[in-house]
């Protein structure tokens, strides 16, 4: 059975080169969203397997997103991702402390992402 | 990835980026307008965050000379939105330099597949300039604060520095909870920060699944503002919405600080009185400050009959003390209820400041939309109105702004086709003109084009196409009902509403709207409007063909008779109400109209005035209680007497309000002219 995987992340280029690396690994149903709040929303229309969230981005930030996806009841198992740079040391520790399953750091190259998205869904 | 997707992501990226470096280059137009006032902080972090995004593709991407330079004004950046680097003029200049630094290097990207180019030389002077930066002091103060360990978990390294930020700088930190249907959440919260926006800051944004996790969904905004707890509630409390204070542990330091501040504010403001004072500590809902100035208004009725019964008392008994004394005390009373209005009227009074602020956001997201960038100017924006006129004229005003950014200002292209600079232009000012506040919007596009207004006006059978046609007929064309140049309805002003909407809602504010445009150099709108909104609930009455207004604190009953009902004593109409005469005025004779009454028609008998100056008003029906606004009415009729100015009710109609103290006085003298007028009422 395919998988779902939501990615979250307000540049667009940005989200389709994340959606284009994953779609190379095969079987995948992909849904992006531009922003927190789009994520919010398409939550609960899948059961997603996986989720590759941005940590800066208006409104709502990424760490805002592994917060509420790990204390909701219906989604507190979906493994989150989270996409950081390496300025932000603090929000990559805070990130993984509030439940994020791993972390990429930008720029990377496909081969990363694809290794820490092999890890966590198979 | 493949060759095509690599191409695709190729142009995606040389149009994000594009996006990317107009949105940095229009803020940081904001931000140099700002210079000597704090950077704002959401306009320091539009920029971040734009650099950021950019550096980031850029690397995905290799372009390595974009990543490097996108990484160094990146650090730059952060160190003034972490306030570890102050924004001066030195800063701003190079900031503008990074960004044509930043188009060039884009431009190279996408003529050659590359970003060659030699950024040496700027580099090192945004490396110089980051070196001046200090070490922020201010680091960890959170910590020894008493606030919800669950929320700083949360916070990325920029919401905390805002954190940090506000409590240095005093603000009050609010904890706003609402919970929203999944469907609508995002409209439902898109209005909440725009009402925060108006007095305050959102730090974070924090989801959290809620009660009801299938439907629903909750969030806890934090807020920071300086305005008190009843204010944000005021603002914010609804069935949904909880606000909530977060109390922490002021530093001692900071708090003398803050007192310091509040002291030198006392001190340039030389107003004496003590309402004046009350505005700085108070916030006070517009609603009961109505009431009070409505108290006025009946004290005011009260005085006029204090102050007859004195004259009354001198003209039986001569100069006695006790009337000199009763003299004198009304003199007294009057002069200080004429201070208590004009006090209460001050503190009605806000700065524009906050309006301006919407509309240049407002300006912002449409130029963002409408891909034309635009550069606003802001004069005069101390100016102070009235409260209630601040609000009534922000929708006008957003409509004049909508149509300038879709119908005025051209395209990039078309302006540098017109030999324009390719930056739009929008100003906007205020400025005080004795007891009127003049708004002006000026935009410097296409103008408006008389011929295609004349085109239209025809076309729309609102003009014959032989009618000569003048340019302000032309104006006055943009503003009657059912008329609009545009041809395709845009998303920005094609909202169903045109100007003749604009100057009715003027109109109701008893505001005059002119236009002076010149094609090709721009059009200018101008808004004059009264400092204050002097509104009064009123009871609107017909007599004969005509409809006039009564300020509803001078009324205390009314009733239908006949005509049979009055009765004639000591040559006066009176009717006899609860055991005891009460004179009557017809109003049709007072202004000398014709009467075309039977005696059994029924009538209204509106009474007015009280104690011995009570009389009734007949009128031939109650149309209803309304709020209006008293205008006053030009010299021609100031001549007048019993009339204390003009309003407009909602259909355009212009109805003339009754000075209700000066008709009591000609009733009760039996239409003697008298020499002294009363105070009126309005």
């Amino acid at each position: 059975m395919s998988k779902n995987i939501l990615i979250i992340e307000d540049s667009s280029t940005m989200r389709s080169m994340i959606a284009a690396i994953i779609e190379e690994m095969g079987d995948l149903v992909i849904t992006e969203a531009a922003s927190g709040f789009e994520a919010l929303k398409a939550l609960p229309t899948r059961n997603f397997d996986l989720i590759i969230t941005d940590i800066n981005m208006p409104d709502i930030n990424g760490l805002e997103i592994v917060n509420f996806v790990k204390n909701h009841p219906n989604y507190k198992n979906i493994p989150l991702i989270i996409v950081t740079t390496e300025r932000s040391e603090e929000d990559r520790k805070k990130g993984l402390a509030l439940g994020a399953a791993d972390y990429v750091t930008k720029p990377f190259k496909p081969e990363d992402l694809q290794k820490v998205v092999r890890r966590i869904i198979g | 990835m493949e060759e095509k997707k690599k191409e695709e992501s190729h142009l995606e990226f040389i149009a994000e980026a594009e996006e990317i470096i107009e949105l940095i280059s229009k803020n940081l137009i904001t931000l140099e307008k700002s210079q000597g006032k704090p950077p704002q902080p959401d306009v320091v972090n539009a920029i971040f965050r734009g650099v950021h995004t950019l550096k980031g593709i850029a690397g995905m991407m290799g372009f390595n000379n974009i990543t490097e330079f996108s990484h160094t004004l990146e650090n730059l950046l952060d160190a003034i939105r972490m306030g570890k680097l102050p924004l001066s003029g030195a800063v701003i200049k190079l900031l503008f330099e990074s960004v044509d630094n930043l188009r060039n290097l884009l431009e190279r990207v996408s003529k050659e597949g590359n970003d060659n180019l030699d950024i040496a030389k700027l580099l090192s002077n945004l490396e110089n300039i980051l070196k001046k930066g200090h070490e922020d002091d201010a680091r960890h103060r959170l910590e020894e604060l008493d606030l919800d360990p669950n929320i700083l978990k949360v916070l990325t390294e920029y919401e905390t520095h805002r954190l940090e930020e506000n409590i240095r700088l005093g603000a009050n930190i609010y904890e706003v909870t609402a919970g929203f249907n999944l469907e609508t959440f995002d409209k439902d919260l898109s209005d909440i920060n725009s009402t925060i926006s108006t007095f305050g800051e959102v730090i974070t944004t924090l989801p959290t699944s809620g009660a009801s996790p299938d439907v629903g969904i909750e969030f806890r905004l934090i807020i920071g503002t300086k305005e008190d707890y009843s204010y944000a509630s005021s603002l914010l409390s609804s069935n949904r919405v909880k606000v909530k204070e977060m109390r922490y542990e002021r530093k001692k330091e900071k708090k003398i600080k803050g007192e310091e501040r509040e002291e030198a504010e006392a001190q340039t403001e030389d107003v004496p009185s003590s309402v004046k004072s009350l505005s700085m500590t108070v916030r006070v809902n517009i609603n009961r400050l109505d009431k009070l100035l409505n108290i006025v208004g009946e004290l005011l009725l009260n005085k006029a009959i204090i102050s007859h019964i004195s004259k009354d008392l001198r003209n039986m008994q001569g100069l006695t003390d006790t009337a000199i004394e009763l003299e004198k005390a009304a003199r007294t009373l009057d002069k200080k209820l004429n201070e208590l209005q004009e006090g209460l009227t001050e503190v009605r009074m806000v700065p524009i400041s906050s309006l301006f602020d919407r509309l240049t956001r407002m300006i912002r997201k449409l130029s963002r939309e409408s891909g034309k960038i635009i550069d606003i100017r802001i004069f005069g924006e101390d100016t102070e109105l009235d409260r209630l006129m601040v609000e009534e004229i922000a929708d006008p005003l957003m409509h004049i702004i909508r149509n300038a950014i879709d119908h005025g200002i051209e395209s990039q292209e078309e302006r540098i086709k017109a030999g324009k600079k390719e930056i739009g232009t929008i100003k906007l000012s205020a400025t005080q003109k004795g007891n009127h506040v003049v708004i002006e919007v000026e935009d410097d596009g296409g103008g408006i084009d008389f011929k295609k207004v004349r085109e239209k006006g025809v076309e729309k059978g609102l003009i014959g196409a032989n009618t000569p046609f003048t340019e302000k007929e032309a104006i006055d064309l943009l503003f009657t009902p059912g008329f609009s140049t545009s041809k395709t309805v845009t998303e920005i002003s094609g909202r169903g509403v045109g100007l003749d909407v604009v100057r009715k809602n003027l109109v109701k504010l008893n505001g005059i709207i002119d236009i002076e445009t010149e094609v090709k150099k721009g059009t200018k709108f101008m808004l004059t409007l009264p400092i204050t909104l002097m509104i009064l609930k009123a009871l609107i009455v017909q007599v004969g063909s005509e409809i006039y207004a009564l300020p509803i604190n001078s009324v205390s009953e009314s009733m239908r008779i006949t005509s049979r009902d009055i009765q004639t004593v000591d040559r006066r109409e009176v009717i006899k109400l609860r055991e005891r005469t009460l004179p009557i005025l017809r109003l049709d004779e007072a202004f000398e109209m014709k009467s075309r009454r039977g005696s059994n028609e029924k009538v209204y008998v509106v009474v007015v005035g009280s104690g011995s100056r009570r009389i009734g008003f007949v009128v031939d029906s109650l149309l209803g209680q309304q709020e209006i606004v008293i205008k006053s009415i030009g010299k021609a009729l100031s001549s007048i007497r019993g009339i204390a100015g003009a309003t407009e009710l909602g259909s355009r109609k212009t109805i003339l309000v009754l000075d209700v103290g000066v008709l009591i006085e000609e009733a009760i003298e039996g239409y003697k002219g008298k020499e002294e007028r009363i105070t009126s009422l309005a």
